[in-house]
């Protein structure tokens, strides 16, 4: 956005008045305006100030030596030093005006536009400083919600008597968050209640955990019993010892701080005054809390993406690699579908955040524009043959589970789901036509699949409905070229007669693949399924902090990145911590069904 | 290619469905390449392009680009200090005008008139040496030669410039304010080097002050605006045509322009530095008069100049040479008092206009027939700065774009290399994590599989219950933990809670497991002793596994960000992932793709070593 700015293709830049702001521009080519009032004539800006402070971990003779710099720094002489140097390198004419009168600059006074000063006074007459409170650190957040919110339901283009109420709502629901979630001002009777409930679910938790683990304990005892002979015990120390750092390891790494992060998620944790104790407190409001729940439908969201979209290009890229004729350029093209993974992650997400750019000069939506000059007979062509893909993929996933008899009913019974939905979400714009405006209207839509192109540049990665999508593409074309590695090892474990043996019985290639190479990968794809759905629910907190931060309106919240702005960006370690343990409790359930099956695992390797 | 079989790639069909997958597969690496290209493409950029998307950036192949990318590096970033010099009114350098075309003896007359006179360092500054985000080439070569001139003693260094300075690339000199009335500076061990400098500077990297651009920036931007002249021709008596002509009057306007003689009188005695006004037609006896009447003692004169005058007689008037302190505020109080019909302004612009009459003798047909312009009278003459930019640009067209191209990737391994330890600690790093687990997960992984222990799968959940947590949940604990045992900054704090990894003890155990069972009892009745076994035949035979535990450590280790940045938080201790982060706040895009792009190099690296191993032999969960 802001090269937009600085390339001259828009006009007006919406910002903070700041030295740094001040300084990347030009005088004489750039005018500075107040923030308008609103209508009644309230004030709309915000004043931000600065914080100094001083860790206190420090020694006394630090802190004194850091108070008396902080000190010196916001009196007067060090202002005086500041402007004299800014005006003394020609660079006075950005300092705010009030200083120049002040300390006796008032010649440049003229060398500043008009608009600038006037802005300043504005700005301070007017503005109005950020609340600060208990737990205020991110306020904007939630005191943007209920603006974003309104823009989405599109408020403002509806008439007053229909938007006010709704609009009255917003503002409800957005205070009342804020008083219970950030400032704590919840009626002791809800808390009671709140606590009460807390109880039971944790106890209910912990009853299935406990039970769950001691199921799962049993059926490892009588695999292991059917592992075990008895030996001299001088194998058994030897054992035990070679088995001590690793388990030390993890014992001290891995189970202490999951202790200590239990016992912070029943205290109020305090960084540097002590803490106290909360009992079931956090998780009460965790319980109740209306983010976290949006943040655990949004992650449901994600993983299905990721699983559905994110589950198969290993696969089958991995077959195709394998067909791939020379060794050189089997060589080539893995290393060319590994290159993504070589950049940190981090990187790509910046790097694609580019490519999602929401104006017309991002480059998908260059791509995506660019079919706009298509002329009507080739346009209609496009559309048709998108549509005849689309619909091809529906028929698969009704036809592949009819013919595979290897899957199980229930998976069938998702597949056909899944393919009913899609099905649905493709005709409803024809059936909201026909709904509302009878045949004609269907006929339109129907007649939108000819002609040319009219595409508008989309919003990506800002736009509410498709942020989710967005952010989950990047993680895929990272991961195709990596995850493809295990299984192009398994796909050599194969054996070769089988095809052979299949070919002589008439089987083309599609069939050799539904019916020898995946049934043979069967059990490797189960367990990385389960592997994917773990790491699908515990991962992609940091990618999308760096694509969208959130997402427009918390559409791409999820739930590891709603603990991670508990834990550090407001700094509630204690609830943060409640809800990290309750996902986990989740997924202990998975991982302990991954590690039954690979109990059942003998290891192949290939030829 | 077992699917497709060997006689089925024989015909038509196959050959079709062969072409058709190395198709896809070309397709498909396409994307993955692409986004790799851009950044390669984006790391050669500067702040002037660096949003553009082309996949080949415009300097490389554009003359004109490339004469843009220069005026951006010449005029530090700043198009106010383009505008102001060359009076033109560019929003950005690349609007900035290209001269149309070149003509040889504009530029040879303006060498004649370097060389043949005495121009004072003030009226012109060296190009380059401010970067924003960024560090330009003469700025780099400044930081480099005071480095090797004091052989590399900061404390030396910090001692002749009066100030401490903790690093050679903290070295930031600022461009100097010539022409404004407030500057003043010190001469020191960077401004000898930065005059050295200066010398054997080209022409082309000079920026000649201009006192009309100043003064259209300082007094006529503010009240009347630049982008057009109807403010200004509202307010003034004669309208101009355009600002790009305008050109200060020497002289203090007559009373026939009241305004623009206020304006004049004020910015010369308010905004310009007194070393750029002369006086004509007062004599030396007035100025020393006027001294002694200030002074009445030539010890409290010499006090304050810091001078050794024997004689008030012998103190000259200042014409055209630089003033500060305090002899800059008695000549400035002295014009105060003077009538303006006695002020010279004195700059290049106004002495290549002199020399250009003399040398023309006064004939402005010759001139313009030499140098193919139109101009009516001599005052109209402008220096043909952009001429000589641009043919210094196309005569080092090769040598630019190569600087060019590769000025963020000298930048980055600059700071990469030689400033910090951020290489180092992650070579360290990485090779101790990988020991680590090369270490301690086959040991583990060989107990569970060799030694037939009670409750083998009840350890192996155990060992991998944790990793079912997020890891938000242990990344506070840890921290707190380290610092207790004061293992904070030390690479202990990196390795340790990495080492052991549950995953990876299962898959090392699953191996273990596949090996045949009477090669360990051939080796016993020869006489092997345990250890023996466990690395001359265990992890000899096991090198694939071992080469996927080495690529999953060392990408743990390298991309590892948000924990070493926990756990090791001084500077001393960065690794090549935190300084990326801290790099990537302060830089500006390209140079970032480009540190990125190093940065990769390391793990593609082993990717292509390892790769070959991994597949050959990894082994895969079947079912039993």
């Amino acid at each position: 956005m802001f090269w937009l700015w600085e390339q001259g293709h828009i006009a007006m830049l919406f910002t903070d008045l700041s030295q740094e702001m001040i300084q990347a521009i030009n005088p004489q080519l750039v005018g500075i305006a107040p923030v308008p009032r609103a209508p009644g004539g309230e004030a709309s800006g915000e004043l931000n100030s600065q914080m100094l402070g001083i860790f206190s971990g420090s020694s006394p003779d630090q802190q004194l030596a850091v108070m008396r710099y902080i000190w010196f720094l916001t009196g007067a002489t060090a202002q005086r030093l500041e402007v004299r140097t800014f005006v003394q390198y020609g660079f006075g004419q950005f300092v705010n005006p009030v200083l120049l009168k002040r300390f006796g600059y008032p010649w440049l006074l003229k060398q500043i536009p008009a608009g600038w000063a006037k802005a300043f006074a504005m700005a301070l007459a007017q503005g109005v400083p950020e609340p600060y409170g208990h737990n205020t650190q991110n306020i904007y957040y939630p005191m943007s919600s209920p603006i974003n919110s309104a823009l989405e339901m599109n408020l403002g283009n509806q008439p007053a008597a229909q938007a006010i109420p709704q609009i009255r709502r917003l503002l409800r629901m957005a205070s009342h968050q804020i008083n219970y979630q950030l400032l704590g001002a919840i009626p002791p009777a809800v808390m009671h209640l709140r606590r009460i409930v807390a109880l039971v679910t944790i106890l209910g938790i912990m009853a299935a955990f406990i039970f769950e683990l001691w199921r799962v304990w049993r059926h490892f005892s009588r695999v292991d019993a059917m592992l075990s002979s008895r030996q001299h015990w001088r194998r058994y120390v030897w054992g035990y010892g070679l088995l001590l750092p690793a388990f030390a390891l993890i014992a001290m790494w891995a189970y202490l701080p999951l202790a200590g992060g239990l016992a912070m998620a029943f205290s109020h944790y305090e960084l540097v005054l002590p803490s106290t104790w909360a009992g079931v407190d956090n998780f009460a409001n965790v319980l109740f809390d209306p983010r976290f729940w949006s943040a655990v439908w949004k992650t449901v969201y994600f993983v299905a993406l990721t699983l559905g979209l994110g589950f198969w290009p290993p696969i089958l890229l991995a077959i195709l690699l394998q067909e791939v004729p020379t060794d050189a350029l089997k060589y080539f093209f893995r290393t060319v579908y590994y290159l993504p993974s070589v950049i940190s992650g981090v990187i790509i997400m910046f790097l694609w955040r580019e490519l999602y750019a929401p104006s017309k000069y991002g480059v998908l939506n260059r791509l995506l524009l660019s079919l706009n000059w298509l002329g009507p007979i080739p346009a209609t062509l496009v559309k048709l043959a998108v549509l005849g893909l689309w619909l091809a993929l529906l028929v698969l996933l009704v036809w592949l589970p009819l013919r595979m008899v290897e899957i199980s009913r229930p998976i069938k019974t998702v597949l056909w789901l899944v393919a009913g939905a899609l099905l649905a979400v493709t005709l409803q714009p024809l059936v909201a036509a026909l709904h509302g405006g009878g045949l004609p209207a269907a006929a339109g839509v129907a007649g939108a699949l000819v002609g040319p192109f009219h595409l508008q540049p989309l919003g990506w990665i800002q736009s509410p409905s498709l942020a989710m999508l967005c952010v989950v593409i990047p993680s895929i074309w990272a991961g195709a070229g990596a995850g493809s590695i295990l299984y192009l090892a398994a796909l050599k474990t194969v054996p070769d007669d089988l095809y052979e043996a299949a070919e002589i019985d008439g089987a083309g290639i599609w069939q050799k693949v539904c019916y020898i190479t995946l049934p043979q990968l069967k059990f490797l794809l189960v367990i990385q399924f389960i592997a994917a759905v773990i790491g699908a629910f515990l991962g992609g907190a940091d990618y999308i902090l760096a694509l969208t931060g959130g997402g427009p309106n918390y559409a791409t919240m999820i739930l590891p990145l709603e603990i991670f702005f508990r834990t550090f960006l407001q700094i509630q370690f204690g609830v943060g911590t409640a809800m990290a343990w309750l996902l986990g409790l989740v997924l202990i359930w998975f991982t302990a069904t991954q590690l039954k099956m690979l109990s059942r695992a003998e290891f192949k390797g290939g030829r | 290619m077992p699917i497709i079989s060997r006689a089925e790639t024989r015909s038509r069909r196959g050959k079709l469905v062969l072409l058709a997958i190395v198709a896809v597969l070309s397709l498909g690496g396409v994307t993955m390449v692409y986004p790799f290209l851009l950044m390669l493409s984006g790391s050669m950029r500067s702040q002037m392009d660096e949003a553009s998307l082309n996949l080949i950036p415009s300097f490389l192949f554009s003359d004109k680009a490339l004469y843009r990318r220069f005026l951006e590096t010449k005029y530090d970033q700043d198009v106010g200090t383009l505008n102001r010099d060359s009076h033109q009114h560019a929003y950005t350098f690349s609007d900035a005008a290209v001269p149309p075309r070149l003509v040889r003896r504009r530029i040879t007359d303006f060498r004649a008139f370097v060389r043949q006179s005495k121009i004072p360092f003030f009226w012109w500054v060296l190009g380059g040496t401010v970067g924003y985000q960024t560090t330009p080439g003469n700025l780099r070569a400044l930081r480099a030669r005071l480095e090797q001139r004091f052989h590399g003693h900061l404390r030396a260094f910090s001692r002749a410039v009066g100030s401490p300075t903790s690093a050679w690339d903290l070295i930031t000199p600022g461009v100097p304010q010539w022409l404004s009335q407030r500057f003043s500076y010190r001469p020191d061990a960077i401004w000898a080097m930065y005059f050295q400098m200066f010398r054997q500077s080209p022409l082309a990297q000079r920026d000649i002050l201009s006192i009309t651009g100043y003064f259209l920036q300082t007094v006529i931007a503010p009240a009347y605006g630049l982008s057009s002249v109807a403010a200004y021709n509202q307010a003034h008596v004669r309208p101009i045509r355009s600002f790009r002509t305008f050109v200060l009057p020497r002289r203090v306007p007559s009373h026939v322009q009241p305004l623009l003689r206020e304006e004049w009188i004020d910015f010369v005695r308010g905004q310009l530095n007194p070393s750029f006004v002369v006086l004509k037609g007062v004599s030396t006896a007035s100025w020393q008069e006027w001294l002694r009447q200030r002074y009445r003692t030539l010890a409290a004169l010499n006090g304050a100049w810091r001078t050794r005058f024997t004689a008030f007689d012998a103190v000259a008037l200042p014409q055209g040479r630089w003033l500060s302190g305090a002899k800059a505020q008695d000549y400035l109080a002295f014009l105060d008092r003077l009538s303006p019909a006695h002020y010279r302004l004195w700059d290049l612009g106004y002495a290549w206009r002199d020399w250009l009459r003399r040398h023309y003798r006064h004939s402005i047909a010759a001139l313009n027939a030499a140098g193919q312009t139109r101009y009516r009278r001599f005052s109209q003459a402008r220096i043909p700065m952009a001429e000589l930019e641009y043919s210094y640009v196309r005569q080092h067209a090769l040598a630019l774009r190569w600087r060019y191209a590769t000025r963020n990737y000298v930048n980055v391994l600059d700071g990469m290399l030689f400033q910090g330890r951020a290489l180092l600690n992650t070579a360290i790093y990485c090779l101790l994590a990988i020991l680590a687990a090369l270490v301690v997960n086959p040991l583990a992984a060989y107990a569970l599989s060799r030694f037939r222990l009670r409750g083998t799968y009840k350890i192996l959940l155990i060992l991998m219950a944790t990793m079912a947590f997020p890891p938000m949940v242990t990344m506070i604990p840890n921290f707190i933990i380290l610092r207790q045992l004061h293992l904070l900054n030390t690479f202990a704090a990196l390795i340790l809670p990495a080492i052991a990894n549950g995953y990876m003890i299962f898959l090392l155990k699953g191996f273990f497991d596949s090996l045949p069972p009477e090669l360990y009892e051939a080796a016993r009745l020869d006489g092997a002793s345990e250890l023996r076994l466990f690395v001359q035949l265990t992890l000899a035979l096991s090198q694939p596994i071992l080469a996927w535990v080495t690529l999953g450590a060392f990408t743990a280790a390298y991309t590892n960000f948000l924990g070493a940045l926990i756990v090791c938080p001084a500077q001393h201790m960065w690794t090549i992932s935190v300084w990326l982060y801290q790099f990537e706040q302060q830089a500006n895009p390209p140079a970032v793709y480009a540190a990125v792009l190093i940065a990769s190099i390391p793990t593609f690296l082993v990717f292509l070593l390892a790769q070959r191993t991994i597949i050959r032999g990894i082994v895969v969960p079947v079912e039993k």
